[in-house]
């Protein structure tokens, strides 16, 4: 008996002990650290949207074009037009040890994949680019020079100067390589990028936009096979040729090539263009601007009422640019009763956002023809 | 209901070049009228309201317009009456530009930004009214000026505190007489004069030629009367006098002075091909080339090269023959870079000199460096004297501070010399001729005639 109530106290202890204790709130979980080769995200059409799909993504921006000047040499910080003014640089890293192949990827010169770089990095109208094509800059003035002479060369020179950029964005290459096989084997090479933007005064590295790391592997861009050889008496016979820079450059161009491109996807999603919508007739919306704040053709573009704080998703329209406004096609409206109610007045008439509210159109990221059409 | 008839007024379209403004008039509102233009920003709105009112000087101007106007009964007379007087104003070639407006807030269409302009019932536009005058007055003969002097007694020479605030009083005036002449020069020929008595400048240009001019201020002051005096401390005196200045003199002997400092004789120091360039540039400047001048201009040239491009780096620098420097230039060297060719030298310096910027800048310098050789008290010169010529070298050094134009006397022996070092504003000719008369009571024998080798160096062996 006694120690029936022994065993009932000591579980009665331990009941309300464990009472107590509340249990530990589980808010992370394990991932894989991944080193799987990156892959782009574009955005759908508007087209293939449903209602459920559309939903304001992120790093929109609400500001307004009364704080801009229109003229670049003295546009206000606070204008959203405003782009900041870059030089590009690619920063190659040496590739160190010795081994089969590692002589040849050494040899690799990126200069020309910097030009690449630049021309690509224009065209999405995010920054100003600086380029560093010293040469062609000076023999175009050279060739000015002759065939306009040095009176009409000074004096274009002296109207303009080059502009200074505010920051500097680097590209950061990571080159590895690695051969498998003894008799037959094949070189297998990775790329790694990370891009920075920094102020070279400061040294202060900027913390957006972040593009991340992407890694691109030489299977991504050739058929394992190709890149095959065959070795005897431990020497190169035949197949892929290895130890040749021009035969390894090809393969890195390739891979820059599309680790470039996938840059460019995170860029136009990690720096969406907005602009504000001045009205809506039928399903056509007009909007503010357009090339100027980098909207893009075909853009995939969340159309949002934004008010207090708050966004309410409207619809989502293709729009298109032209200089410094764009018209765009609502193709889904969303399922709410502010759709409906903007639908309905904007179906008999101009629909003009009141005062108090405003209306907003945000990119989804990049176009969805954009990598068949421009890269 | 008949305010709102009025207020509703009346609508008028204009088509100009394609873009549809409207013009619209009512008691209430006035006249109003809205443009769009292409574009965004202060430009576009500026564009959009120059039109919009283009647009109601057409509408005002338009007899057809105004007549439908004045025969509605919408508009009341007050508003005809004032529509009337615009459209007579702007018939007499007032502008309606000038009128004081409201521009609405801009509003964005597509590409276009539009404004509303709002001409208030009632406003006229101003009438612009020339003004005239300044004071050089071309036709008088004199120049009435008041001015305050300040002196202390000057027992070595003699003078009183008063005579010295005298004299200060008059320098001070004619200085004032030759800023209203620059002053004038400057408005009327500001483009023959233009650097000299440009703004920075002028200050400087004035004090160097009021120093030139101040031991003739007797001649330049005709009459003067005392308005004032007081004492100041350390026995001092300060004056207020009225002078009645000649303009003439003063004119003619400033110009005289400007001349000199405009166009100085140099020698270039370059290498080819910069000597040629330079010599070329000089010569379109009107200054003028000579193998002897004692004020040399010295240039370099360096290719900086940066991978297979080049960038010139270009210095120019004014120096007499002793080694003073009156001036230094340098040039920009991120104007431009070629590409690395045997020429490329030549054309970026052909280039950079072309350059309005730059050419400015050193015509400038130039300018400065001319007007500081003239405001040390001319260039330096070494005058070399046999010692048997001299009977007491120790007075060589006061008897030449003595003598007029002349600074900054060094007397050095080297050997069977005295070495004289001074600053002369004057010709060589003139310095000559005061030595042989000056050198005469501290002189051994009478000095033998004088060896000129160069601007710079005066012998007598």
């Amino acid at each position: 008996m006694k120690l029936v109530m022994k065993l009932t106290v000591t579980a009665l202890v331990a009941l309300s002990l464990s009472a107590c204790q509340t249990r530990q709130a589980d808010q992370t979980q394990t991932a894989k650290v991944s080193n799987r080769a990156s892959n782009s995200s574009v955005a759908r059409s508007a087209y293939n949207f449903e209602s459920e799909d559309i939903k304001v993504p992120a790093y929109f921006d609400t500001q307004g074009l009364q704080n801009c000047t229109f003229n670049p040499e003295t546009e206000s910080d606070t204008c959203p037009l405003k782009k900041p003014t870059v030089r590009m640089y690619f920063a190659g890293t040496d590739v160190g040890g010795e081994g089969q192949g590692v002589e040849a990827l050494r040899e690799y010169d990126d200069k020309q994949l910097l030009f690449m770089l630049e021309n690509q990095f224009a065209g999405i109208n995010r920054f100003r680019i600086i380029t560093r094509d010293d040469d062609v800059v000076s023999q175009e003035k050279q060739i000015f020079m002759e065939q306009q002479g040095a009176k009409a060369l000074a004096e274009r020179a002296g109207n303009q100067s080059v502009l200074k950029p505010d920051f500097v964005v680097k590209l950061d290459t990571l080159r590895t390589v690695k051969s498998e096989g003894s008799i037959t084997g094949w070189m297998d090479y990775t790329l790694e990028l990370t891009t920075a933007v920094l102020n070279p005064f400061t040294r202060e590295l900027m913390s957006y936009p972040n593009l991340g790391k992407i890694r691109v592997k030489s299977e991504d861009v050739r058929e394992r096979s190709e890149l095959k050889y065959v070795m005897v008496n431990n020497r190169y016979e035949t197949g892929f040729r290895y130890h040749d820079a021009a035969h390894v450059n090809a393969v890195i161009n390739d891979m820059t090539s599309r680790g470039i491109d996938i840059l460019l996807t995170r860029m136009l999603s990690e720096m969406p263009s907005t602009a504000q919508v001045l009205g809506i007739k039928g399903n056509q919306v007009s909007l503010d601007r357009g090339q100027n704040a980098g909207v893009l053709p075909n853009e995939t573009m969340v159309i949002f009422q934004y008010e207090a704080g708050f966004v309410e998703p409207i619809g989502v329209a293709n729009v298109n640019p032209s200089r410094n406004s764009a018209v765009g096609e609502i193709a889904v409206w969303k399922n709410s009763d502010l759709a409906d109610r903007i639908e309905n007045s904007a179906a008999n008439g101009i629909y003009r956002p009141s005062n108090g509210t405003k209306i907003f159109a945000v990119s989804v990221g990049t176009p969805a023809g954009f990598l068949e059409s421009r890269t | 209901m008949r305010k709102l008839a009025l207020s509703c007024g009346v609508l008028a379209s204009l088509v100009s070049g394609g873009v549809l403004a409207q013009v619209s008039l009512s008691s209430m509102r006035g006249i109003e009228a809205e443009a769009c233009a292409y574009g965004r920003g202060a430009p576009a709105i500026e564009s959009a309201r120059m039109d919009a009112l283009s647009q109601v000087a057409q509408f005002l101007s338009s007899p057809k317009m105004l007549a439908q106007q004045m025969s509605t009964e919408h508009v009341d007379s007050e508003t005809l009456t004032w529509i009337r007087k615009l459209s007579d104003m702007q018939q007499e070639g007032v502008s309606i530009q000038q009128m004081p407006v409201d521009t609405s807030s801009p509003q964005l269409r597509g590409n276009d930004t539009c404004v509303t302009v709002r001409l208030k019932t009632g406003n006229l536009p101003k009438v612009h009214k020339n003004d005239a005058g300044g004071d050089w007055d071309a036709a008088a003969e004199n120049v009435l000026v008041t001015v305050i002097g300040e002196g202390w007694p000057d027992k070595s020479n003699g003078l009183t505190a008063r005579a010295e605030a005298e004299v200060d009083a008059l320098k001070r005036a004619v200085s004032q007489v030759v800023g209203m002449w620059l002053t004038q020069q400057n408005s009327q020929f500001s483009t023959t004069e233009e650097s000299a008595t440009e703004s920075g400048d002028r200050f400087s240009v004035n004090e160097v030629i009021s120093q030139q001019l101040h031991t003739r201020s007797q001649g330049l002051v005709r009459e003067w009367s005392l308005l004032d005096s007081r004492e100041l401390p350390n026995n001092g005196v300060e004056v207020t006098i009225k002078a009645v200045v000649e303009k003439q003199p003063v004119a003619q002997a400033a110009n005289d002075i400007l001349m000199a400092i405009g166009s100085p004789r140099v020698k270039v120091s370059a290498p080819e091909p910069l000597s040629s360039l330079l010599k070329d540039w000089l010569a379109d400047q009107g200054i003028e080339y000579s193998q002897g001048a004692n004020l040399v201009i010295k240039a370099d040239s360096n290719l900086r090269e940066k991978g297979s491009n080049s960038r010139l780096q270009l210095s120019v620098t004014v120096e007499d023959l002793s080694g003073q420097q009156y001036g230094v230039w340098r040039n920009d060297p991120s104007l431009l870079s070629l590409p690395t060719s045997p020429n490329a030298e030549q054309d970026l310096i052909e280039v950079h000199l072309a350059t309005r910027e730059q050419q400015e800048s050193l015509q400038k310098t130039l300018k400065e460096s001319f007007n500081q050789v003239v405001a040390q008290g001319g260039m330096v010169r070494d005058i070399y004297i046999h010692s048997r010529y001299l009977s007491e070298p120790q007075r060589l050094s006061s008897i030449l501070s003595t003598l007029g134009g002349v600074k900054d006397v060094v007397v050095n022996s080297q050997g069977a010399y005295y070495q004289a070092s001074l600053r002369y504003a004057g010709a060589t000719g003139e310095l000559v001729a005061a030595l042989h008369q000056s050198v005469r009571p501290i002189a051994a024998q009478s000095l033998p005639k004088a060896q000129i080798n160069n601007e710079f160096t005066i012998r007598f062996d």
